[in-house]
């Protein structure tokens, strides 16, 4: 990496101070927040208010959401966050070998946002847990032959990757190869998670459910890059990719509607109905068309920063449904071959608003330490000249 | 040893005494069925039909169940019953998801049947200590029960002698006989769970 590009990023967390004035140089400066961080602040803080006490509720009263689904709405934001945040680490990881030096620039940001994914995805397994102290029992009994350990495994290395990156001041390629690997590696796992589980037709040996998962999270990484980073000299090579990733998922979507519908019998062909015509079809359609569809055409006619952005927002809540989908059809149908229902709860809902409030006050936290150690450090280099 | 049971539906008459008694024994929550009895029609009239199919957990030799319980907290036991240790269960509910027969039950709550009383029965007292909410249950093939030399209160309680217990690895058990006899299937085979429970239609 150069040094050009290393000056560029020093202050990536777009701290507010610019000049230490001579005699504070010996005391760093905190730096201010902006306009920006303090509505993101208020944004977190509310959220919060609601998702505290729903947090709480749903630990100690064992409340989930209405119907007969196993996993509903606190599980969809597990999957977006933990994919959030582990393909951000791929993306990050492969900007440290220079090929984009515009993401580079801002890899700090991104780690930052990247674990707080990471880290709201590990909380969303505890808050879901039906006895959650016992979730410790992950690490301290793990049975390895659950793809559930693994991904829980994964997800902590690519949190602690995050921060070796974010900490470090000229991170090696060597770690943006781990961040590859073990980026992929959680959304992998993650898809695999469903894949293997053979008491779900619609899920067991679905080799398109773990391509759907890295695709997803890929589109949602690079939609967050679009949408909150200045990355300018990459953003045609970004957008292009994003379409790339679009047409792809829409393809996947596509197959696996096809393939079940034409070959599918049983729970798997209703399942398949459901989806397309049935109670799942606005979730369906919505996901196709809402989140595929239109910003794939927004990316293809008009690239302007209002349409990209639109894209990005229009991707990313894409990436929800689909993932939604992906659960709720899977348990659509029962063993007895009758239809099951699902309503998320006040409570679930709450929880969830709570998680975006989390994954936002740990960026705010976040960027006001990398913030600080740029001060410090900065204020240190003054005072050693001065010397 | 491999403890299993043979149910011949041809003999159910959809009477529900093992589904009580199952019930009784475990004192499971409203609402939560660990063995029940699936009831459908066949035919039109005048030549309908109604048919019976008790279902449980099949105690697969191949357990999906098993095999992704993050905490172990879900085994196969030597005797061939699938349990689940609730001060272990993590309540994820990922073995609910990969049971295909829809065996387990994620209990949300150990309310009893007359909740707006704000207490609970003698018999419920009785039975609460087998439960926890927040955790996954399922039938457990009575397997107190077995220890004591006595047969699962099912099979114990069917009076069309409709559910055969016994030890599907004795080649000279009733149970094995049975099975060998009607070429007796268990439920969605091709998965490869290896059930335990095996019909005789
Ligand atoms: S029937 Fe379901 S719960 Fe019972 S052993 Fe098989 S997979 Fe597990
Ligand atoms: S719910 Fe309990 S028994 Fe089932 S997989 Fe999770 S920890 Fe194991």
């Amino acid at each position: 990496m150069t040094t050009q590009q290393e000056k560029a990023t020093a202050h990536t967390a777009q701290a507010t101070h610019t000049k230490a004035p001579l005699d504070a140089v010996t005391q760093a400066k905190r730096p201010r927040f902006t306009r920006a961080q303090l509505l993101a602040g208020i944004i977190a803080l509310l959220c919060l208010i609601v998702g505290i006490p729903s947090w709480v509720i749903q630990m100690t009263t064992v409340q989930f959401g209405e119907g007969l689904v196993t996993w509903g709405l606190n599980i969809d934001l597990f999957f977006l966050s933990a994919g959030i945040g582990s393909s951000l680490l791929a993306v990050t990881g492969l900007s440290l070998f220079g090929v984009l030096p515009g993401v580079y620039a801002q890899r700090k940001f991104l780690s930052i946002i990247s674990f707080a994914c990471l880290f709201v995805a590990s909380w969303i397994v505890f808050v879901d847990a039906g006895t959650p102290l016992r979730v410790f029992s992950i690490i301290f009994s793990p049975q390895f032959n659950s793809l559930f350990v693994w991904d829980f495994y994964f997800i902590a290395l690519a949190a602690l990757i995050s921060l070796i990156i974010l900490f470090k001041r000229e991170p090696k390629r060597a770690l943006g190869c781990l961040g590859i690997v073990f980026g992929l590696a959680v959304t992998i796992t993650e898809g695999c998670v469903l894949a293997v589980s053979v008491g779900t037709p619609h899920w067991s040996l679905n080799i398109g459910i773990p391509i759907l998962f890295v695709l997803e999270g890929m589109i949602a990484a690079l939609a967050l890059i679009l949408l909150i980073s200045r990355v300018p000299q990459e953003e045609k090579r970004l957008v292009n990719a994003l379409l790339a990733l679009l047409a792809a998922a829409l393809v996947v979507n596509a197959v696996d509607v096809l393939v079940g519908a034409y070959l599918g019998s049983g729970i798997e062909a209703t399942t398949i109905a459901v989806m397309v015509v049935g109670g799942l079809a606005p979730l369906f359609w919505g996901q196709i068309l809402l989140g595929l569809l239109v910003p794939l055409i927004l990316l293809a006619i008009r690239r302007t920063r209002v349409s990209i952005s639109c894209a990005a927002v229009l991707a990313i809540v894409g990436v929800f449904l689909g993932k939604l989908m992906t659960l709720l059809s899977g348990q659509a149908v029962l063993a007895d071959g009758t239809l099951s229902t699902y309503m998320p709860s006040l409570l679930e809902l709450g929880a969830c608003v709570g998680y975006v409030g989390f994954v936002l006050l740990i960026v705010l936290v976040g960027m006001q330490i990398v913030a600080h150690r740029a001060a410090q450090n900065e204020s240190v280099l003054v005072s050693e000249e001065l010397a | 040893m491999r403890y299993g049971m043979v149910i011949d539906t041809s003999r159910c008459v959809g009477c529900n005494a093992c589904a009580v008694a199952c019930k009784q024994i475990h004192g499971t929550a409203p609402g939560v069925f660990w063995n029940h009895v699936e009831r459908w029609e066949e035919g039109s009239y005048p030549n309908a039909r109604m048919k019976y199919q008790p279902v449980m957990c099949n105690h697969c030799a191949n357990a999906p169940c098993a095999e992704v319980c993050p905490v172990g907290a879900t085994v196969v036991a030597e005797n061939g019953i699938v349990t689940v240790d609730k001060e272990r269960c993590m309540g994820c509910r990922y073995c609910v998801a990969a049971c295909p027969y829809d065996a387990r039950t994620f209990l949300m709550s150990t309310e009893g049947y007359y909740p707006e009383l704000g207490i609970k029965t003698g018999f419920e007292e009785t039975k609460e200590f087998l439960h926890e909410a927040g955790t996954v249950e399922k039938c457990i093939l009575c397997n107190d029960r077995i220890a004591e030399g006595k047969e699962p209160a099912c099979s114990k309680a069917c009076p069309a002698r409709a559910r055969i217990f016994g030890d599907l690895a004795d080649p000279t058990s009733t149970i094995a006989h049975l099975v060998l006899q009607h070429q007796a299937h268990g439920l969605q085979e091709d998965l490869g769970t290896g059930p335990s429970v095996r019909y005789i239609s």
